[in-house]
């Protein structure tokens, strides 16, 4: 069988050398069809693998809180106060760290900028707590996270990027100890991690702030309802622990809760807690669910996996007329071997099989096309709008190896190629196989 | 033609993949061609005649000192505000400067998040508008600063910005047009509409008269049709989220004005607690909005499968001539020996290709048809202001739907013509000797 496939491969490479006008338009053709595919794939594994500093996004949970009256008032309160945060999120046996962050859409426009008088830079801040640096593994190049400590004192301390760091005082010397303008107030870095790609929503920031410094506004609280306010919340799980035991964990909380803030301000509230997979707050939702479950996943998957059998059908039909073409011209050949007793399914086999390596040599240009066109894309508007950013102010998007290339893509590009290859060429091999031989034959003539 | 179409129906095993995939493509591209065409026509096409000038337009953003300590979080007042006023008069001194206008919001500030509303005639409140919405500060100068011009009948630009009646709005010319059918409007009575909640009636939020009326201008360039009204900002004035618009002399450089004062801004142009922490030009405003701005993104969206499929087409028509000209060397050698010119060989050649395109295009153009007439509509390029009384080409159904097919099959057609054109044009400049002993 493998000395089959070598030989298969051999004549391939014959056929390859002998007509390189047809092997090279098949190669753009695969490739092209291959890197079109892959790019989706590519958007699909940032949104979806554990990449840094997201490495634990499978036990990560998005919760997302609103609050609205049950006397029918329309108005609804999204997010939480640090108080609610506190009350429901304090003691649980499920949870390996609760962290609260100023929901990103309510954060405002803030400059940059080492001393005043110094190049002014817009940056993205996020104004959390300590317990973020424990859900999402930051590497610190200097310095440590700030403290629970900082955040009881109003601190005014940061932790900011390496990229950040170099654009404010390029290489002179640690960031650690100094102090930065943040629209012209002084912050103390106490901190320096390894930049995250804007492309990690969740996580990824210029500057990270103690939501408890005046300036976030996070202090926010509804007047009727003092556990309501601008907060988001992430739970890391403890290993072993599902979604749905943590939802059971948090129903007496609540209830106790909604109980309280009856007998306190005597308005009865209705409360809606939900636990979000992160990949519920990644992926665009093409069909909007309250499902979480793994079928709902696929559900979503299933556009962007139409769109690349889509990328790879359209060059599939090109290539099969190519493919047409070239057995009109090896009709001869097969009829011989037909005549010899070999058999339809073995000539159908060896087509295919000569067909994946040039699919193969396609896929593999293809996939170094894809990382390439992602690079270039990597910084307009309409490719952040994937990841819901709006632009990176401090640098280029960066982006990472494992991105691009693990094992997973490298399945997946390999899938890619076996359905082209099949698509484009099993009708036009098996159409001109199906030709009695004596007709074959006649065409040596 | 005869000839065209037995040479294709001679080849039609490999003509039958290409013909299979221009249909495929020609339905699966044309409502993202129909979105591209119509919003860049919008865009690009259709630009107010009046428009202001903006060359020498500057736009710029305060923001705020604090010491830790001082005020943060607190209100600010009065004497505080005093410093926008400061730095406005330091500009206004500078030279190069004609006015300068502290405002709200300007024309173009941010594509994303303008405000929208209906407006009708206040006696008949179903001939609606969808229109644009601003807010002014008053006494600041703001038409004359933006270049905003009136229609004959109006108070000039410098009346309107100084006061004008509570109750007042300033409107564009097409507006007023629109609704009373002339721009003489000054004085008329408008109402603010929204529709019920059921659906079925409308709901009047208020009534303004019309203070005056100004050449049309467009909120945001992807509107199609320049509905834009002013309203005098009555609850509110110059503060933390004060935007500022300076209009240059017209001999000055609006680029280097900005490269020359932008280094002095925090030093120079700061008063109390106010300082003037951005200054660009309206154009590289202008970019950068459009960069960020919703139509743009999804009309780059919606070229990328576009320029993919043009490369498929281009790929597959290249691949299959490419080899069935290999084949068909003979003929073409012997066409060459009874004296057919090269010139007309290759005409022949691309004749074949735009008939094949045709001819695929229709049977995709008729596929997509039968999506519109069971119901999916056509693009109107995702505006928000229209009163569904326009009669331009896209808001007719056949002028829209031959227009945008034509482009369709004049897209494909050129990829299609290249796609042959080049190996074409090497069979062609062989030497009749060459091809005949070759074959």
């Amino acid at each position: 069988m493998m000395s089959r496939f070598l030989i298969y491969i051999r004549q391939a490479m014959a056929l390859m050398k002998e007509d390189k006008l047809f092997s090279c338009i098949y190669v753009a053709g695969t490739a092209v069809a291959i890197a079109s595919a892959m790019v989706v794939a590519i958007i699909l594994n940032i949104q979806l693998a554990d990449i840094y500093p997201e490495t634990n996004r499978e036990r990560i949970l998005h919760m997302k809180s609103s609050f609205y009256k049950e006397d029918g008032n329309v108005g609804r309160w999204y997010g939480m106060s640090p108080k609610g945060v506190e009350e429901l999120f304090g003691n649980l046996e499920c949870a390996e760290a609760v962290s609260a962050s100023k929901d990103d859409n309510l954060i405002y426009d803030i400059k940059a900028c080492a001393e005043l008088g110094k190049q002014e830079v817009t940056i993205f801040p996020k104004f959390t707590d300590d317990a973020f640096f424990r859900i999402y593994s930051f590497e610190f190049v200097e310095g440590k996270p700030f403290s629970k400590e900082n955040m009881e004192h109003d601190d005014y301390c940061i932790v900011i990027t390496d990229a950040l760091a170099k654009k404010m005082w390029g290489d002179e010397g640690e960031a650690v100890g100094r102090s930065l303008l943040l629209n012209y107030l002084p912050y103390r870095v106490v901190g320096v991690v390894k930049e995250a790609s804007p492309l990690m929503r969740a996580s990824s920031a210029d500057v990270y702030l103690p939501y408890t410094v005046k300036d976030s506004n996070a202090q926010y609280n509804n007047p009727d309802n003092p556990y309501s306010g601008a907060m988001e919340v992430r739970v890391l799980l403890k290993r072993g622990c599902t979604r749905q035991m943590l939802v059971d964990e948090l129903e007496p909380h609540r209830n106790r809760i909604l109980s309280e803030l009856k007998s306190t301000t005597g308005i009865e509230f209705r409360w809606d807690i939900v636990a979000k997979p992160y990949w519920a707050d990644s992926i665009i939702p093409f069909f909007p669910t309250n499902d979480y479950s793994t079928g709902s996943l696929l559900l979503n998957l299933l556009l962007p996996a139409l769109s690349m059998l889509l990328f790879l059908l359209l060059p599939a039909i090109n290539l099969s007329g190519m493919v047409s073409n070239r057995m009109e011209s090896r009709v001869a050949e097969m009829g011989i071997r037909k005549a010899f007793g070999a058999k339809k399914r073995v000539l159908l086999n060896q087509v295919i099989q000569e067909n994946l390596v040039l699919t193969l040599v396609g896929g593999i240009v293809g996939y170094a096309l894809s990382f390439a066109v992602v690079k270039a894309i990597s910084n307009t508007p309409m490719f952040l709008t994937f990841f819901q950013r709006d632009n990176d102010p401090v640098d280029n998007v960066s982006m990472q190896f494992g991105m691009f290339f693990t094992p997973t893509m490298f399945l997946i590009a390999f899938v890619c190629c076996a359905v082209l290859n099949l698509m484009a060429a099993l009708i036009p091999a098996w159409t001109s196989l199906k030709r009695p031989i004596v007709e074959s034959l006649n065409q040596k003539k | 033609m005869r000839t065209i179409l037995k040479n294709l129906w001679a080849h039609r095993k490999q003509n039958g993949w290409i013909f299979v995939e221009i249909i495929i493509i020609t339905a699966l591209s044309w409502f993202m061609v129909d979105y591209v065409v119509v919003s860049a026509y919008g865009t690009y096409f259709c630009v107010p005649e009046g428009d202001f000038e903006k060359d020498h337009l500057c736009v710029g953003k305060f923001g705020i000192l604090r010491g830790a300590s001082e005020s943060e979080g607190k209100v600010i007042t009065q004497e505080e505000r005093e410093g926008l006023y400061v730095v406005k008069n330091k500009l206004e001194n500078l030279p190069e400067v004609q006015s300068v206008s502290l405002v709200r919001d300007y024309i173009g500030k941010d594509f994303r998040t303008y405000l929208w509303e209906t407006m009708a005639p206040a006696d008949d409140t179903l001939k609606t508008i969808g229109v644009a919405n601003m807010e002014y500060y008053q006494n600041e100068k703001f038409f004359e600063t933006h270049g905003l011009k009136t229609v004959e009948g109006s108070p000039s630009a410098e009346e309107l910005s100084r006061e004008i009646p509570q109750d007042g709005l300033v409107i564009t010319r097409s507006i007023a047009k629109m609704l009373f059918g002339t721009d003489q409007a000054v004085g008329k009575r408008v109402a603010r509409v929204r529709p019920t909640w059921t659906g079925d009636g409308i709901l009047v939020s208020g009534y303004n008269t019309i203070a005056g009326v100004v050449e049309d201008v467009e909120e945001n360039p992807h509107e199609r049709y320049p509905y834009v009204a002013f309203y005098p900002c009555l609850y509110s004035v110059p503060s933390y989220n004060c935007n500022l618009i300076l209009r240059l002399k017209p001999s000055v450089d609006a680029e280097e004005f900005v490269k020359k004062t932008l280094p002095t801004l925090t030093d120079e142009f700061r008063a109390g607690i106010f300082v003037l922490n951005t200054l660009e030009t309206y154009w590289q405003h202008y970019d950068q909005q459009m960069k960020k701005d919703n139509s743009t993104m999804t009309n780059q969206l919606a070229s990328i499968p576009l320029v993919l499929f043009c490369i498929n087409v281009m790929l597959g028509t290249l691949g299959t001539f490419w080899l069935q000209l290999r084949k068909r060397r003979e003929d073409i050698g012997i066409m060459r020996a009874f004296g057919a010119s090269r010139r007309r060989i290759f005409a022949m050649l691309l004749a074949e290709g735009t008939v094949l395109t045709a001819l695929a295009t229709f049977v995709g153009c008729f596929i997509w048809f039968q999506f519109v007439a069971s119901g999916i509509s056509l693009s109107d390029g995702n505006i928000y202001g229209s009163s569904g009384r326009e009669s331009d080409w896209i808001t007719q159904f056949w002028p829209h739907f031959l227009i945008v097919s034509s482009i369709v099959y004049l897209l494909i057609l050129i990829v299609v013509g290249i796609a042959i054109a080049l190996p074409a044009w090497g069979i062609c400049r062989k030497k009749v000797v060459d091809v005949l002993r070759e074959n």
